[in-house]
Protein backbone atom coordinates (compact mmCIF):
# COMPACT_ATOMS: atom_id res chain seq x y z
CA UNK A 1 0.00 0.00 0.00
CA UNK A 2 1.04 3.19 -1.19
CA UNK A 3 1.08 6.15 1.27
CA UNK A 4 0.07 9.93 0.79
CA UNK A 5 -0.79 11.40 -2.03
CA UNK A 6 1.00 8.54 -4.27
CA UNK A 7 -1.82 6.20 -2.91
CA UNK A 8 -4.64 8.28 -3.72
CA UNK A 9 -7.04 7.43 -6.71
CA UNK A 10 -4.87 7.67 -10.76
CA UNK A 11 -7.57 10.34 -11.61
CA UNK A 12 -6.66 12.74 -8.47
CA UNK A 13 -3.40 11.96 -9.13
CA UNK A 14 -3.50 12.98 -13.12
CA UNK A 15 -5.69 15.60 -12.74
CA UNK A 16 -3.29 17.59 -10.70
CA UNK A 17 -0.55 16.86 -12.69
CA UNK A 18 -1.85 18.16 -15.65
CA UNK A 19 -2.99 21.29 -14.05
CA UNK A 20 0.34 21.84 -12.67
CA UNK A 21 2.39 21.49 -16.51
CA UNK A 22 -0.12 23.39 -17.65
CA UNK A 23 -0.26 26.57 -15.44
CA UNK A 24 3.51 26.13 -14.70
CA UNK A 25 4.00 26.81 -18.06
CA UNK A 26 1.61 29.94 -18.38
CA UNK A 27 2.73 31.84 -15.42
CA UNK A 28 5.56 33.97 -16.42
CA UNK A 29 5.48 35.91 -13.25
CA UNK A 30 8.88 35.44 -11.01
CA UNK A 31 7.02 34.61 -7.59
CA UNK A 32 4.93 31.62 -9.11
CA UNK A 33 8.34 30.61 -11.12
CA UNK A 34 10.06 30.54 -7.78
CA UNK A 35 7.07 28.70 -6.21
CA UNK A 36 6.68 26.39 -8.97
CA UNK A 37 10.54 25.36 -8.79
CA UNK A 38 10.67 24.96 -4.63
CA UNK A 39 7.59 22.74 -4.58
CA UNK A 40 8.71 20.56 -7.24
CA UNK A 41 12.70 20.21 -6.16
CA UNK A 42 11.05 19.35 -2.44
CA UNK A 43 8.42 16.60 -3.63
CA UNK A 44 10.68 15.49 -6.32
CA UNK A 45 13.49 14.97 -3.01
CA UNK A 46 10.72 13.54 -0.85
CA UNK A 47 10.03 10.76 -3.32
CA UNK A 48 13.43 9.90 -4.55
CA UNK A 49 15.73 10.53 -1.82
CA UNK A 50 19.37 10.56 -2.81
CA UNK A 51 18.70 10.09 -6.93
CA UNK A 52 16.92 13.50 -6.85
CA UNK A 53 19.58 15.56 -5.59
CA UNK A 54 21.71 13.68 -7.48
CA UNK A 55 19.78 14.26 -11.34
CA UNK A 56 19.57 17.84 -9.99
CA UNK A 57 22.92 18.46 -9.86
CA UNK A 58 24.36 16.40 -13.39
CA UNK A 59 20.91 17.06 -15.59
CA UNK A 60 18.80 19.56 -13.91
CA UNK A 61 21.24 22.28 -12.79
CA UNK A 62 23.51 22.04 -16.23
CA UNK A 63 20.51 22.36 -18.17
CA UNK A 64 19.65 25.74 -16.33
CA UNK A 65 22.60 26.86 -17.47
CA UNK A 66 22.38 26.18 -21.03
CA UNK A 67 18.94 27.67 -21.73
CA UNK A 68 20.34 30.53 -19.39
CA UNK A 69 23.49 30.74 -21.96
CA UNK A 70 21.50 30.12 -25.01
CA UNK A 71 19.35 32.91 -24.10
CA UNK A 72 21.70 35.43 -22.97
CA UNK A 73 24.01 34.66 -26.13
CA UNK A 74 21.83 34.58 -29.43
CA UNK A 75 18.81 36.58 -28.04
CA UNK A 76 19.28 40.25 -28.93
CA UNK A 77 16.20 41.44 -27.75
CA UNK A 78 15.27 44.57 -24.98
CA UNK A 79 16.38 47.98 -24.34
CA UNK A 80 19.17 47.40 -22.01
CA UNK A 81 22.32 46.83 -23.16
CA UNK A 82 24.81 45.01 -20.49
CA UNK A 83 27.70 44.27 -22.49
CA UNK A 84 29.03 43.91 -26.08
CA UNK A 85 30.09 40.47 -27.34
CA UNK A 86 32.89 39.79 -29.48
CA UNK A 87 30.87 39.91 -32.66
CA UNK A 88 29.16 43.38 -31.88
CA UNK A 89 25.68 42.13 -30.93
CA UNK A 90 24.69 43.30 -27.52
CA UNK A 91 23.60 40.93 -24.57
CA UNK A 92 20.57 42.87 -23.08
CA UNK A 93 19.37 42.60 -19.33
CA UNK A 94 16.00 41.42 -20.88
CA UNK A 95 17.16 38.55 -22.24
CA UNK A 96 19.04 37.70 -19.39
CA UNK A 97 16.16 37.58 -17.26
CA UNK A 98 14.13 35.89 -19.98
CA UNK A 99 16.12 33.63 -20.30
CA UNK A 100 16.98 32.66 -16.29
CA UNK A 101 12.64 32.47 -16.58
CA UNK A 102 12.44 30.10 -19.41
CA UNK A 103 14.92 28.39 -17.77
CA UNK A 104 13.57 27.86 -14.20
CA UNK A 105 10.24 27.34 -15.54
CA UNK A 106 11.54 24.33 -17.70
CA UNK A 107 13.73 23.13 -15.65
CA UNK A 108 10.21 22.59 -12.73
CA UNK A 109 8.43 21.02 -15.47
CA UNK A 110 11.14 18.47 -15.78
CA UNK A 111 11.38 17.89 -12.19
CA UNK A 112 7.52 17.23 -11.66
CA UNK A 113 7.47 15.09 -14.72
CA UNK A 114 10.21 13.14 -12.55
CA UNK A 115 7.69 13.33 -10.23
CA UNK A 116 4.86 12.39 -12.59
CA UNK A 117 7.15 9.08 -13.17
CA UNK A 118 7.16 7.99 -9.59
CA UNK A 119 3.57 8.63 -8.39
CA UNK A 120 1.50 7.80 -11.81
CA UNK A 121 2.89 4.30 -12.51
CA UNK A 122 2.17 2.33 -15.04
CA UNK A 123 -0.76 0.31 -13.85
CA UNK A 124 -2.52 3.77 -12.76
CA UNK A 125 -1.43 5.29 -16.32
CA UNK A 126 -3.68 2.04 -17.45
CA UNK A 127 -6.34 2.05 -15.72
CA UNK A 128 -7.05 5.48 -16.50
CA UNK A 129 -6.05 5.04 -20.21
CA UNK A 130 -8.12 1.53 -19.97
CA UNK A 131 -11.27 3.81 -19.59
CA UNK A 132 -11.16 5.96 -22.12
CA UNK A 133 -9.49 3.57 -25.58
CA UNK A 134 -10.01 -0.27 -24.06
CA UNK A 135 -7.79 -1.62 -27.23
CA UNK A 136 -5.06 0.96 -26.86
CA UNK A 137 -4.78 -0.23 -23.36
CA UNK A 138 -4.96 -4.02 -24.21
CA UNK A 139 -2.52 -3.24 -26.78
CA UNK A 140 -0.11 -1.23 -24.46
CA UNK A 141 -0.47 -3.62 -21.46
CA UNK A 142 0.30 -6.71 -23.23
CA UNK A 143 3.24 -4.99 -25.08
CA UNK A 144 4.83 -3.97 -21.51
CA UNK A 145 4.23 -7.78 -20.29
CA UNK A 146 6.31 -8.44 -23.69
CA UNK A 147 9.35 -6.40 -23.14
CA UNK A 148 11.02 -8.43 -20.34
CA UNK A 149 9.50 -11.61 -21.40
CA UNK A 150 11.25 -10.78 -24.99
CA UNK A 151 14.20 -9.79 -22.79
CA UNK A 152 14.88 -13.27 -21.75
CA UNK A 153 14.22 -14.95 -25.09
CA UNK A 154 16.81 -12.59 -26.65
CA UNK A 155 19.23 -13.96 -23.59
CA UNK A 156 18.58 -17.32 -24.59
CA UNK A 157 18.78 -16.83 -28.48
CA UNK A 158 21.98 -15.11 -27.32
CA UNK A 159 23.86 -17.42 -25.05
CA UNK A 160 22.83 -20.21 -27.87
CA UNK A 161 24.01 -18.32 -30.70
CA UNK A 162 27.48 -18.10 -28.69
CA UNK A 163 28.15 -21.44 -29.14
CA UNK A 164 28.25 -21.40 -32.47
CA UNK A 165 30.52 -18.00 -32.14
CA UNK A 166 27.46 -15.46 -33.08
CA UNK A 167 26.92 -13.85 -30.47
CA UNK A 168 26.47 -9.51 -30.22
CA UNK A 169 29.69 -9.88 -28.01
CA UNK A 170 32.07 -11.52 -31.32
CA UNK A 171 33.59 -9.40 -33.93
CA UNK A 172 33.95 -6.45 -35.32
CA UNK A 173 31.02 -3.67 -35.35
CA UNK A 174 29.13 -4.77 -38.96
CA UNK A 175 29.48 -8.25 -37.67
CA UNK A 176 28.14 -7.89 -33.96
CA UNK A 177 25.38 -5.70 -35.55
CA UNK A 178 24.86 -8.48 -38.15
CA UNK A 179 24.59 -10.79 -35.42
CA UNK A 180 22.25 -8.88 -33.35
CA UNK A 181 19.95 -8.53 -36.64
CA UNK A 182 20.03 -12.67 -36.34
CA UNK A 183 18.73 -12.78 -33.00
CA UNK A 184 16.50 -10.11 -33.46
CA UNK A 185 15.04 -11.76 -36.65
CA UNK A 186 14.68 -15.55 -34.53
CA UNK A 187 12.76 -13.65 -31.92
CA UNK A 188 10.68 -13.16 -34.42
CA UNK A 189 9.69 -15.82 -35.69
CA UNK A 190 9.56 -17.38 -32.10
CA UNK A 191 7.16 -14.44 -30.45
CA UNK A 192 4.54 -14.12 -33.51
CA UNK A 193 3.48 -17.22 -34.32
CA UNK A 194 3.44 -17.66 -29.96
CA UNK A 195 1.18 -14.22 -30.19
CA UNK A 196 -1.09 -15.36 -32.43
CA UNK A 197 -1.91 -18.53 -30.43
CA UNK A 198 -2.15 -16.10 -27.29
CA UNK A 199 -4.79 -14.52 -29.04
CA UNK A 200 -6.79 -17.32 -30.10
CA UNK A 201 -6.77 -18.54 -26.90
CA UNK A 202 -7.93 -14.96 -25.39
CA UNK A 203 -10.65 -15.27 -28.07
CA UNK A 204 -11.52 -19.07 -27.27
CA UNK A 205 -11.66 -17.57 -23.27
CA UNK A 206 -14.19 -15.12 -24.72
CA UNK A 207 -12.73 -11.73 -25.24
CA UNK A 208 -13.97 -9.11 -26.75
CA UNK A 209 -17.82 -11.15 -25.77
CA UNK A 210 -20.33 -8.78 -24.43
CA UNK A 211 -21.30 -8.37 -20.66
CA UNK A 212 -17.53 -8.40 -19.59
CA UNK A 213 -15.91 -6.00 -17.41
CA UNK A 214 -12.37 -4.96 -16.57
CA UNK A 215 -10.75 -5.36 -13.11
CA UNK A 216 -9.60 -2.37 -11.54
CA UNK A 217 -7.43 -2.47 -7.82
CA UNK A 218 -8.30 1.57 -7.12
CA UNK A 219 -11.12 2.75 -5.70
CA UNK A 220 -12.99 6.14 -5.76
CA UNK A 221 -12.78 6.56 -1.95
CA UNK A 222 -13.71 10.47 -0.08
CA UNK A 223 -10.79 11.93 -0.11
CA UNK A 224 -9.92 11.08 -3.40
CA UNK A 225 -12.73 13.30 -4.25
CA UNK A 226 -12.05 15.92 -1.99
CA UNK A 227 -8.47 16.39 -3.37
CA UNK A 228 -10.01 16.33 -7.16
CA UNK A 229 -12.85 19.29 -6.28
CA UNK A 230 -9.68 21.42 -4.32
CA UNK A 231 -8.00 20.85 -7.51
CA UNK A 232 -10.36 21.90 -9.77
CA UNK A 233 -11.82 24.54 -7.95
CA UNK A 234 -7.70 26.09 -7.78
CA UNK A 235 -7.83 25.27 -11.63
CA UNK A 236 -11.10 27.70 -11.93
CA UNK A 237 -9.47 30.53 -9.89
CA UNK A 238 -5.87 30.40 -12.23
CA UNK A 239 -7.90 30.37 -14.71
CA UNK A 240 -9.63 33.47 -14.24
CA UNK A 241 -6.59 34.49 -12.75
CA UNK A 242 -5.22 34.02 -16.70
CA UNK A 243 -7.95 35.40 -18.42
CA UNK A 244 -8.02 38.46 -15.89
CA UNK A 245 -4.33 38.92 -16.61
CA UNK A 246 -3.83 39.47 -13.10
CA UNK A 247 -0.42 38.31 -13.40
CA UNK A 248 0.64 39.94 -16.38
CA UNK A 249 4.46 40.44 -16.58
CA UNK A 250 6.43 41.43 -19.87
CA UNK A 251 9.86 40.91 -20.32
CA UNK A 252 10.13 42.70 -23.85
CA UNK A 253 11.49 45.24 -24.98
CA UNK A 254 11.72 46.17 -21.03
CA UNK A 255 10.75 44.32 -18.08
CA UNK A 256 7.18 44.84 -16.35
CA UNK A 257 6.24 43.17 -13.20
CA UNK A 258 2.54 43.21 -12.65
CA UNK A 259 -0.36 44.74 -14.23
CA UNK A 260 -0.07 48.50 -13.99
CA UNK A 261 -2.44 49.72 -11.42
CA UNK A 262 -4.26 53.23 -10.15
CA UNK A 263 -3.29 52.47 -6.37
CA UNK A 264 -0.17 51.54 -4.31
CA UNK A 265 3.06 52.50 -5.19
CA UNK A 266 5.01 51.85 -9.06
CA UNK A 267 8.73 51.39 -8.48
CA UNK A 268 11.10 52.63 -11.37
CA UNK A 269 14.34 51.68 -12.01
CA UNK A 270 15.18 54.01 -15.19
CA UNK A 271 19.09 52.41 -15.44
CA UNK A 272 17.65 49.03 -16.06
CA UNK A 273 14.01 50.20 -17.28
CA UNK A 274 12.41 48.39 -14.76
CA UNK A 275 8.86 48.84 -13.68
CA UNK A 276 7.29 46.96 -10.52
CA UNK A 277 4.26 47.75 -10.20
CA UNK A 278 2.13 46.56 -6.96
CA UNK A 279 0.35 43.10 -6.82
CA UNK A 280 -3.51 43.74 -7.44
CA UNK A 281 -5.75 41.96 -4.80
CA UNK A 282 -6.64 39.47 -7.14
CA UNK A 283 -3.07 38.99 -7.94
CA UNK A 284 -2.71 37.74 -4.33
CA UNK A 285 -5.12 35.04 -4.78
CA UNK A 286 -4.08 33.54 -7.85
CA UNK A 287 -0.58 33.43 -6.33
CA UNK A 288 -2.01 31.99 -2.96
CA UNK A 289 -3.88 29.52 -5.42
CA UNK A 290 -1.16 28.54 -7.69
CA UNK A 291 1.05 28.28 -4.20
CA UNK A 292 -1.71 25.95 -2.62
CA UNK A 293 -1.61 23.82 -6.10
CA UNK A 294 1.85 23.62 -6.00
CA UNK A 295 2.14 22.27 -2.34
CA UNK A 296 -0.71 19.73 -2.31
CA UNK A 297 0.72 16.76 -3.12
CA UNK A 298 3.74 17.35 -0.15
CA UNK A 299 0.56 18.73 2.41
CA UNK A 300 -1.26 15.79 1.74
CA UNK A 301 2.28 13.61 2.70
CA UNK A 302 2.81 16.32 5.75
CA UNK A 303 -0.12 15.20 6.94
CA UNK A 304 -0.72 11.59 6.69
CA UNK A 305 3.24 11.47 8.51
CA UNK A 306 1.95 13.76 11.30
CA UNK A 307 -1.34 11.02 11.94
CA UNK A 308 1.46 7.94 12.00
CA UNK A 309 3.67 9.55 13.89
CA UNK A 310 0.74 10.78 16.30
CA UNK A 311 -0.68 7.02 16.00
CA UNK A 312 2.59 5.90 16.35
CA UNK A 313 3.76 7.51 20.11
CA UNK A 314 -0.11 5.73 21.40
CA UNK A 315 1.27 2.23 20.67
CA UNK B 1 -11.85 6.12 -48.68
CA UNK B 2 -14.56 8.51 -47.75
CA UNK B 3 -13.73 8.24 -44.37
CA UNK B 4 -10.41 8.91 -44.95
CA UNK B 5 -10.80 11.90 -46.56
CA UNK B 6 -13.40 13.20 -44.27
CA UNK B 7 -10.39 12.66 -41.24
CA UNK B 8 -7.66 13.69 -43.57
CA UNK B 9 -9.87 17.32 -44.00
CA UNK B 10 -10.08 17.01 -40.64
CA UNK B 11 -6.88 17.34 -39.78
CA UNK B 12 -6.46 20.27 -42.36
CA UNK B 13 -8.58 22.15 -40.85
CA UNK B 14 -8.53 21.58 -37.28
CA UNK B 15 -4.63 21.74 -36.99
CA UNK B 16 -4.32 25.37 -38.54
CA UNK B 17 -7.52 26.51 -36.46
CA UNK B 18 -5.74 25.26 -33.14
CA UNK B 19 -2.30 27.04 -34.14
CA UNK B 20 -4.45 30.41 -34.95
CA UNK B 21 -6.61 30.23 -31.61
CA UNK B 22 -3.86 29.52 -29.89
CA UNK B 23 -1.76 31.81 -31.15
CA UNK B 24 -4.07 34.61 -30.65
CA UNK B 25 -5.54 33.97 -27.06
CA UNK B 26 -1.90 33.49 -26.19
CA UNK B 27 -0.15 36.42 -28.14
CA UNK B 28 2.10 34.03 -29.35
CA UNK B 29 3.86 33.38 -26.05
CA UNK B 30 2.64 29.58 -25.60
CA UNK B 31 4.51 28.03 -28.97
CA UNK B 32 4.84 24.58 -26.45
CA UNK B 33 0.95 24.73 -25.26
CA UNK B 34 -0.15 25.12 -28.88
CA UNK B 35 2.16 22.56 -30.07
CA UNK B 36 0.95 20.00 -27.30
CA UNK B 37 -2.51 20.47 -28.90
CA UNK B 38 -1.29 19.69 -32.19
CA UNK B 39 0.39 16.83 -31.49
CA UNK B 40 -2.68 15.34 -29.98
CA UNK B 41 -5.27 16.32 -32.45
CA UNK B 42 -2.52 14.73 -35.38
CA UNK B 43 -2.10 11.31 -33.15
CA UNK B 44 -6.12 11.02 -32.03
CA UNK B 45 -7.31 9.51 -35.64
CA UNK B 46 -4.99 6.75 -35.87
CA UNK B 47 -5.44 6.10 -31.79
CA UNK B 48 -9.25 5.89 -32.69
CA UNK B 49 -9.11 4.03 -35.51
CA UNK B 50 -7.25 1.40 -33.43
CA UNK B 51 -10.57 1.61 -31.19
CA UNK B 52 -13.25 1.54 -34.33
CA UNK B 53 -11.99 -0.58 -36.82
CA UNK B 54 -12.92 -3.73 -34.79
CA UNK B 55 -9.81 -5.12 -36.07
CA UNK B 56 -9.26 -9.03 -35.40
CA UNK B 57 -7.48 -9.71 -31.75
CA UNK B 58 -4.98 -11.73 -34.06
CA UNK B 59 -3.97 -8.42 -35.18
CA UNK B 60 -3.98 -6.57 -31.94
CA UNK B 61 -1.87 -8.58 -30.15
CA UNK B 62 0.62 -8.78 -33.55
CA UNK B 63 0.77 -4.98 -32.86
CA UNK B 64 1.61 -5.20 -29.46
CA UNK B 65 4.01 -7.90 -30.19
CA UNK B 66 5.88 -5.84 -32.59
CA UNK B 67 6.20 -2.89 -30.25
CA UNK B 68 7.33 -5.02 -27.08
CA UNK B 69 10.38 -6.93 -30.04
CA UNK B 70 11.36 -2.98 -31.46
CA UNK B 71 11.64 -2.18 -27.66
CA UNK B 72 13.16 -4.92 -26.58
CA UNK B 73 15.48 -5.31 -29.44
CA UNK B 74 18.21 -2.39 -27.62
CA UNK B 75 19.04 -5.07 -25.52
CA UNK B 76 20.27 -7.14 -28.29
CA UNK B 77 22.89 -4.57 -28.93
CA UNK B 78 24.00 -4.37 -25.17
CA UNK B 79 27.16 -4.24 -26.45
CA UNK B 80 26.85 -1.07 -28.66
CA UNK B 81 25.13 1.00 -26.64
CA UNK B 82 24.48 4.01 -29.57
CA UNK B 83 22.30 1.17 -31.85
CA UNK B 84 19.04 1.23 -31.33
CA UNK B 85 17.40 -0.50 -33.95
CA UNK B 86 13.98 0.51 -32.83
CA UNK B 87 13.07 2.72 -35.63
CA UNK B 88 14.15 0.41 -37.54
CA UNK B 89 12.39 -2.78 -37.00
CA UNK B 90 9.33 -0.69 -36.74
CA UNK B 91 10.16 0.36 -40.56
CA UNK B 92 10.37 -3.05 -41.92
CA UNK B 93 7.56 -4.32 -39.97
CA UNK B 94 5.62 -1.34 -41.63
CA UNK B 95 6.86 -2.27 -45.35
CA UNK B 96 4.78 -5.41 -44.57
CA UNK B 97 1.79 -4.31 -42.99
CA UNK B 98 0.94 -1.10 -43.95
CA UNK B 99 1.83 2.20 -43.53
CA UNK B 100 -0.79 2.97 -40.77
CA UNK B 101 0.01 -0.07 -38.93
CA UNK B 102 3.35 2.32 -38.56
CA UNK B 103 2.04 5.33 -37.45
CA UNK B 104 0.06 3.51 -34.69
CA UNK B 105 3.03 1.02 -33.83
CA UNK B 106 5.63 4.05 -33.62
CA UNK B 107 3.80 6.35 -31.49
CA UNK B 108 2.91 3.56 -29.24
CA UNK B 109 6.17 2.19 -28.95
CA UNK B 110 7.92 5.77 -27.87
CA UNK B 111 4.95 5.83 -25.22
CA UNK B 112 6.07 1.79 -24.27
CA UNK B 113 9.55 2.89 -24.20
CA UNK B 114 9.63 6.00 -21.98
CA UNK B 115 7.09 3.87 -19.81
CA UNK B 116 10.79 2.09 -18.96
CA UNK B 117 12.94 5.03 -19.44
CA UNK B 118 10.99 7.47 -17.68
CA UNK B 119 8.48 9.94 -19.27
CA UNK B 120 9.11 13.57 -20.18
CA UNK B 121 7.33 16.45 -21.88
CA UNK B 122 9.55 14.92 -24.92
CA UNK B 123 7.08 12.32 -24.68
CA UNK B 124 4.80 13.45 -27.34
CA UNK B 125 7.02 15.14 -29.64
CA UNK B 126 8.86 11.68 -29.80
CA UNK B 127 5.46 9.80 -30.80
CA UNK B 128 4.87 11.96 -33.09
CA UNK B 129 8.23 11.89 -34.74
CA UNK B 130 8.33 8.36 -34.57
CA UNK B 131 5.31 7.73 -36.06
CA UNK B 132 5.89 10.33 -38.48
CA UNK B 133 9.32 8.76 -39.51
CA UNK B 134 7.86 5.48 -39.53
CA UNK B 135 4.67 6.30 -41.09
CA UNK B 136 6.43 8.57 -44.49
CA UNK B 137 9.13 5.51 -45.17
CA UNK B 138 6.66 2.81 -45.30
CA UNK B 139 4.36 5.30 -47.55
CA UNK B 140 6.82 5.82 -50.04
CA UNK B 141 8.36 1.99 -49.99
CA UNK B 142 4.93 0.45 -50.41
CA UNK B 143 3.37 3.13 -53.16
CA UNK B 144 6.91 2.55 -55.45
CA UNK B 145 7.29 -1.01 -54.38
CA UNK B 146 11.02 -0.43 -52.97
CA UNK B 147 12.64 -4.15 -53.31
CA UNK B 148 16.42 -2.88 -52.90
CA UNK B 149 17.86 -3.41 -49.66
CA UNK B 150 20.44 -0.57 -49.98
CA UNK B 151 18.06 1.80 -51.02
CA UNK B 152 15.55 1.44 -48.51
CA UNK B 153 18.76 1.31 -46.08
CA UNK B 154 19.72 4.99 -47.19
CA UNK B 155 15.96 6.27 -47.73
CA UNK B 156 14.68 5.40 -44.01
CA UNK B 157 18.48 6.49 -42.25
CA UNK B 158 18.07 9.81 -44.26
CA UNK B 159 14.42 10.43 -43.42
CA UNK B 160 15.06 9.09 -39.41
CA UNK B 161 17.78 11.96 -39.25
CA UNK B 162 15.58 14.63 -40.46
CA UNK B 163 11.97 13.96 -39.62
CA UNK B 164 12.35 12.45 -36.34
CA UNK B 165 15.95 14.26 -35.40
CA UNK B 166 13.39 17.69 -36.28
CA UNK B 167 10.30 16.99 -34.75
CA UNK B 168 12.03 15.96 -31.40
CA UNK B 169 14.47 18.87 -31.23
CA UNK B 170 11.50 21.32 -31.59
CA UNK B 171 10.06 20.53 -28.00
CA UNK B 172 13.62 21.66 -26.41
CA UNK B 173 13.29 24.75 -28.88
CA UNK B 174 9.84 25.74 -28.02
CA UNK B 175 10.88 25.20 -24.51
CA UNK B 176 14.27 26.92 -24.17
CA UNK B 177 14.14 29.96 -27.04
CA UNK B 178 12.81 32.85 -26.17
CA UNK B 179 13.62 34.85 -29.28
CA UNK B 180 13.29 32.61 -32.34
CA UNK B 181 15.84 33.57 -34.88
CA UNK B 182 18.36 31.58 -36.65
CA UNK B 183 20.94 30.96 -34.22
CA UNK B 184 19.34 30.93 -31.22
CA UNK B 185 17.52 27.57 -33.02
CA UNK B 186 20.51 26.35 -34.83
CA UNK B 187 22.52 26.56 -31.69
CA UNK B 188 19.40 23.68 -30.07
CA UNK B 189 19.57 21.87 -33.72
CA UNK B 190 23.38 21.76 -32.87
CA UNK B 191 23.78 20.49 -29.42
CA UNK B 192 20.90 17.76 -30.70
CA UNK B 193 23.23 16.91 -34.29
CA UNK B 194 25.31 13.87 -32.89
CA UNK B 195 22.83 12.10 -31.66
CA UNK B 196 20.59 12.37 -34.58
CA UNK B 197 23.11 11.82 -37.22
CA UNK B 198 23.83 8.66 -35.07
CA UNK B 199 20.13 7.26 -34.53
CA UNK B 200 20.03 8.13 -38.69
CA UNK B 201 22.78 6.02 -39.84
CA UNK B 202 22.39 2.92 -37.39
CA UNK B 203 19.20 3.35 -38.88
CA UNK B 204 19.99 3.24 -42.43
CA UNK B 205 22.42 0.17 -41.47
CA UNK B 206 20.32 -1.77 -39.24
CA UNK B 207 17.13 -1.64 -42.28
CA UNK B 208 20.29 -2.58 -45.21
CA UNK B 209 21.49 -5.47 -42.46
CA UNK B 210 18.13 -6.86 -41.36
CA UNK B 211 15.71 -6.31 -43.87
CA UNK B 212 15.78 -9.61 -46.20
CA UNK B 213 15.17 -12.03 -43.76
CA UNK B 214 12.78 -10.35 -40.96
CA UNK B 215 10.47 -9.15 -43.98
CA UNK B 216 10.29 -12.15 -45.07
CA UNK B 217 9.34 -13.92 -41.87
CA UNK B 218 6.52 -10.88 -41.51
CA UNK B 219 5.12 -11.81 -44.93
CA UNK B 220 4.99 -15.12 -44.16
CA UNK B 221 2.71 -14.67 -40.70
CA UNK B 222 0.92 -12.33 -42.86
CA UNK B 223 -0.22 -14.76 -45.39
CA UNK B 224 -0.43 -17.88 -42.88
CA UNK B 225 -3.18 -16.11 -40.87
CA UNK B 226 -4.19 -13.67 -43.39
CA UNK B 227 -3.58 -10.49 -41.45
CA UNK B 228 -3.81 -6.84 -42.61
CA UNK B 229 -5.76 -6.75 -45.69
CA UNK B 230 -4.30 -10.15 -46.92
CA UNK B 231 -7.00 -12.44 -48.60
Amino acid sequence: MENGFKGYHPISNLIFFLSIVVFGMLFKHPVTLVVCFIAALCYYIRLCRRAAVKSFLTFIFPMLLFVLIINGLFAHYGTTPLLTLPDGNKMTLEAVVYGFVLGVATVSIIMWFFCYSEVVTTDKFMCVFGKIMPAGALVISMALRFVPMYKNRLHTIAEAQKGIGRDYRQGNIIERIRNGGKIISILITWSLENAVETSDSMKARGYGMKGRQSYSKFRMSKRDVVSIMIVLLLDVILTIGCIKKSLYCIYNPYIVINPSADFGKTYFVNELNLTLNPVSAFGIVTIISFTLLCFLPLIIDLKEDIKWNRLKSKI
Amino acid sequence: MRKRIISILILCLLIPAVVIAGFFLAKGKQYYLVSLLVIAISILPFMLSLERKKLQLRELVIISSVIAISVASRAAFFYLPNIKPMCAILIIAAISFGAEFGFTCGALSMLLSNFIYGQGMWTPFQMLAMGVTVFVCALIFRTFRIKNRFILGIVSGILCFALYGIIVDLSSVFMMVSEYNLRSVLSIYASGFPFNIIHGLTTGICVTLFEPSVSEKLERIKQKYGLFGEK
